[in-house]
């Protein structure tokens, strides 16, 4: 701006000079016309002077008309010319008259500045005269010629000294005339040298003016493309860097408007949004970022025209920090994207307020960032795993694996065949993982339940949806291989484990593992519940359950161990209330009978089954009508139906309500029988019958 | 291993048999295959699967379904395994990779060459780590065929998500 105003300034000033030198000219070129005026003036004199004397002479060289005029006059006026002329007075008179008009017209030639007008005045009082002087002349002619005839000397005398007078009127003529050319070439020279020193004037005033407009011209040239190539350089090099950054770079005006100038990394990270002139909450919906954040950025973006607010701390709060969003890039794919926005006030020359921003596209380090994260959690998990195995006696965890095994392939058997039922094909499934996880909680492997526990979760809300699809029965065929995954995993594991402890000390008997596992998971499950059990086995010897018998008798010792934990035994100070002893107790046992069934027995001295209880809690799952009163036979009936437990709310070990109902499953795949036996607040006893047929 | 990730090899799968042999196979339950056992296809196209997780996909068809439909698609009897059979075979892996490669634009896969292996009562051995092996059996009125895929574990899919 500044350059601008200079320049302007130079302007004026030009134009001033030349305003100058053009007034200055013209005031000479006036000057010259006033003597040029002057001096045809002097010409229209000295011509008149010229006629004056010739008239004088008597020549009587007139303009024709004049001497017509004259002739005709004379003619006319003779004889009272005559009569003039006996009038000596008149005679002597005639001098002055000649006189005064000459004297008056030097005078007046001397006061200058003659108007045109004037000038024929003068010309005309010239005339007048000239014609007087003529009558004169002629009359004086006619006189002497009239003193010749009459002889009158004293006539001639006078008509002599006339002539004389007019002798002398003429020479003073001349002497005019003479003097006239002499003030003629005075003013004339004096016009030359008036007219070249207003051209000198105006030459050097003309160059003068040239040079120094070139000189100033050059001089705003100069700068001015040093101010534009500076700029251009300037421009050139925030274009390079402005299309070379790896980075977005935009700007948003104080409507938080973004504004046209951006980088090309950002132009091209948002090749399919326009987002030119547009504000910059509707930029960032349209590149998909929650409505949540764009409010909180709007407000952040606010600050920043806040001047009480501290900029550093405003670069802590960024929202934009790490933001996830979706655009569409080439092909009109749906792109997923990390961006990371970093926001910066900045003050423009005009003295707006404007924000800064820069935009970087982060995805890379953000995925690369949760690889790490991932590997580290692998390897967390891994670390936890192998406590986690080292914690179970390798035997323990031997036979968790077969079992678990089993299971798989039982279902997988299932799906080979394929059946139909797709329905039927997905609970098998799920009642399958319920088991497997149900081991491994039991087992303190948390990975492993708790991921069975999800895969649970997601086929139990598969079962409820109205039809269930081939792809849904891939989604869980899907999950078993998860689950078969895990467990090899597993196995690699425990194999490398066994090769370490089997070192230092020999493999483990099998003898009374399952019992032990019982006992322990009655113990320490117990406790988590606020509970103390334990475990009578007096009357069980885990050698004499058949090899057939072995997965499933410990299943459903297992799901009704779970299931004493969470219903059966009261917690110390109930029981002591019950004048019962505050542990409670599970027996065991296994006997033959004659038809060659094993009848297996489980009983606790808890609760026994609360036929009221579950009435009321089938009411309020909707299985029941209210008020409906049941009777045990019914009870037991309801609870040993899929999807029902007296359990307020799902946990790991129980309450999802299938436990019984896989016991029934299990035992009806067998071939076997299982009755109840129980008394309210007293105990509550499972028999099992199962076929066995010794190999001969 | 995801349901999204095997979908479109179905799919396409089922688009490929319609429209090479006119018949749209069902599909039979899908089951885990053991990593040791033996198998007796006689034809099978092989695609890669590398990206967001890794693996690999197979078509496997054995010599009397194979030759069947061929014969179908070329309009003469064919009786063994000769270069029609493996051409349709390789075409038809082909399109199952191309037309698989369009359900996988969202997710971050990206899938190989398919490649025909023949050989007579041919097994497929899969990697041993890590990847459960699904089969998915197709029936059509000849016979049936395999579709088996194998894909790792994505950690934050399966255990920690």
């Amino acid at each position: 701006m500044g350059l601008r105003a200079k320049f302007i300034l130079l302007l004026i000033l030009l134009n001033g000079l030349i305003l100058v030198f053009c007034l200055a000219f013209y005031l000479n070129i006036n000057r010259g016309n006033i003597i040029r005026h002057e001096i045809s003036i002097i010409d229209a004199v000295k011509t008149a002077l010229l006629e004056e004397k010739i008239a004088v002479r008597g020549m009587f060289i007139f303009p024709v008309s004049s001497q017509v005029a004259i002739m005709e006059n004379a003619e006319r006026n003779l004889d009272q010319n005559i009569a003039d002329l006996l009038t000596i007075t008149y005679l002597t008179n005639l001098s002055p008259i000649i006189d005064n008009s000459i004297r008056d017209i030097i005078t007046e030639r001397y006061a200058s500045r003659m108007a045109a007008s004037e000038l024929y005045n003068v010309t005309d009082r010239i005339i007048v005269g000239v014609g007087s002087t003529i009558r004169a002349t002629a009359n004086l002619e006619m006189i002497n010629q009239y003193a010749i005839i009459n002889n009158n000397a004293m006539l001639r005398e006078r008509t002599q000294e006339f002539s004389d007078l007019l002798f002398d009127i003429e020479r003073n003529i001349e002497n005019a005339l003479a003097n006239f050319d002499l003030q003629y070439q005075t003013i004339a020279d004096e016009r030359v040298t008036i007219e070249r020193n207003a051209i000198i004037t105006f030459i050097i005033f003309f160059l003068t003016i040239t040079l120094l407009s070139i000189t100033a011209g050059w001089l705003i040239a100069r700068s001015i493309i040093n101010v534009t190539h500076s700029l251009d350089r300037a421009s050139k090099e925030i274009d390079v860097v402005f299309k070379n950054i790896h980075e977005g770079i935009f700007h948003l005006d104080e409507s938080l408007k973004i504004g046209s100038l951006c980088s090309k990394h950002f132009e091209d990270l948002f090749r399919n949004i326009d987002f030119k002139n547009i504000y910059f909450k509707e930029f960032l919906r349209d590149i998909g970022v929650s409505a949540k954040d764009i409010l909180v950025t709007d407000d952040y973006l606010n600050l920043f025209f806040d001047d009480k607010i501290n900029p550093s701390l405003l670069s802590q709060a960024n929202p934009l920090d790490k933001v996830h969003i979706s655009i569409i890039g080439e092909n009109k794919k749906v792109q997923e994207k990390y961006l990371s926005f970093i926001f910066s006030m900045f003050t423009s020359s005009s003295n707006e307020k404007a924000i800064l921003g820069t935009v970087k596209d982060i995805t890379e380090e953000v995925l690369y960032a949760e690889a790490l994260k991932e590997e580290e959690e692998k390897s967390r998990e891994k670390m936890e795993h192998l406590v986690q195995i080292m914690n179970i006696e390798p035997p323990i965890m031997e036979e968790f694996l077969e079992d678990s095994q089993d299971e798989i392939d039982y279902i997988n058997n299932l799906l080979k065949s394929n059946r139909p039922d797709y329905r039927r094909v997905v609970n098998e499934i799920y009642l399958a993982i319920h088991s497997v996880k149900g081991n491994a909680q039991l087992l303190g492997l948390k990975n492993i339940s708790n991921l069975l526990n999800r895969i649970e979760t997601n086929i139990k809300d598969l079962l409820e949806t109205r039809e269930i699809k081939w792809e849904n029965v891939l989604e869980s065929t899907i999950q078993l291989g998860t689950t078969q995954e895990n467990l090899d995993d597993l196995k690699t594991r425990v194999k490398e484990l066994m090769t370490y402890q089997s070192k230092f000390k020999n493999l483990q008997e099998k003898t009374g593992l399952f019992e032990r596992t019982l006992n322990k998971i009655l113990v320490t499950e117990g406790i988590k519940e606020g509970k103390i059990l334990n475990l009578d086995c007096a009357n069980f010897n885990s050698k004499n359950v058949p090899k057939e018998h072995r997965k499933i008798v410990k299943d459903i010792f297992m799901q009704m161990a779970r299931n004493t934990i969470h219903h059966g035994i009261e917690k110390p100070d109930e029981r002591e209330k019950r004048g019962k002893l505050p542990q409670g107790t599970v027996h065991i046992s296994l006997k033959k009978d004659t038809a060659g069934n094993i009848i297996y027995s489980f009983k606790d001295d808890g609760n026994g089954i609360d036929a009221e209880k579950i009435a009321k809690m089938a009411q309020k799952k909707g299985l029941a009508k209210a008020g409906t009163v049941m009777d045990l036979s019914e009870a037991v009936k309801l609870i040993f139906n899929m999807g029902f437990s007296t359990a307020e709310e799902d946990s790991v070990l129980a309450g999802r309500g299938i436990g019984l109902n896989l016991i029934r499953e299990k035992i009806s795949s067998a071939n076997g029988k299982i009755k109840i036996r129980t008394e309210k607040g007293k105990y509550c006893e499972y028999i099992i019958f199962l076929p066995y047929k010794p190999a001969e | 291993m995801k349901k999204e990730y095997i979908m479109p090899f179905v799919e396409a799968t089922q688009n490929v048999f319609q429209d090479f042999f006119g018949v749209t196979p069902e599909l039979d339950t899908p089951y885990i295959v053991k990593k040791e056992e033996t198998s007796n296809w006689d034809i099978s196209g092989i695609i890669g699967i590398a990206g967001e997780s890794k693996g690999v996909i197979v078509l496997s068809i054995n010599e009397q379904l194979v030759t069947a439909l061929t014969s179908r698609l070329v309009g003469r009897k064919i009786t063994t395994l000769d270069d029609d059979v493996i051409d349709t075979i390789g075409e038809i892996t082909n399109i199952i990779a191309g037309n698989s490669k369009k359900g996988f634009e969202e997710y971050r896969l990206k899938i190989s060459l398919p490649s025909i292996i023949r050989g007579r009562e041919h097994t497929v051995f899969w990697p041993k780590q890590d990847i459960p092996i699904l089969s998915i059996p197709f029936s059509v009125p000849e016979g049936k065929f395999m579709l088996f895929v194998g894909l790792e574990k994505k950690i934050t899919g399966d255990i920690l998500t």
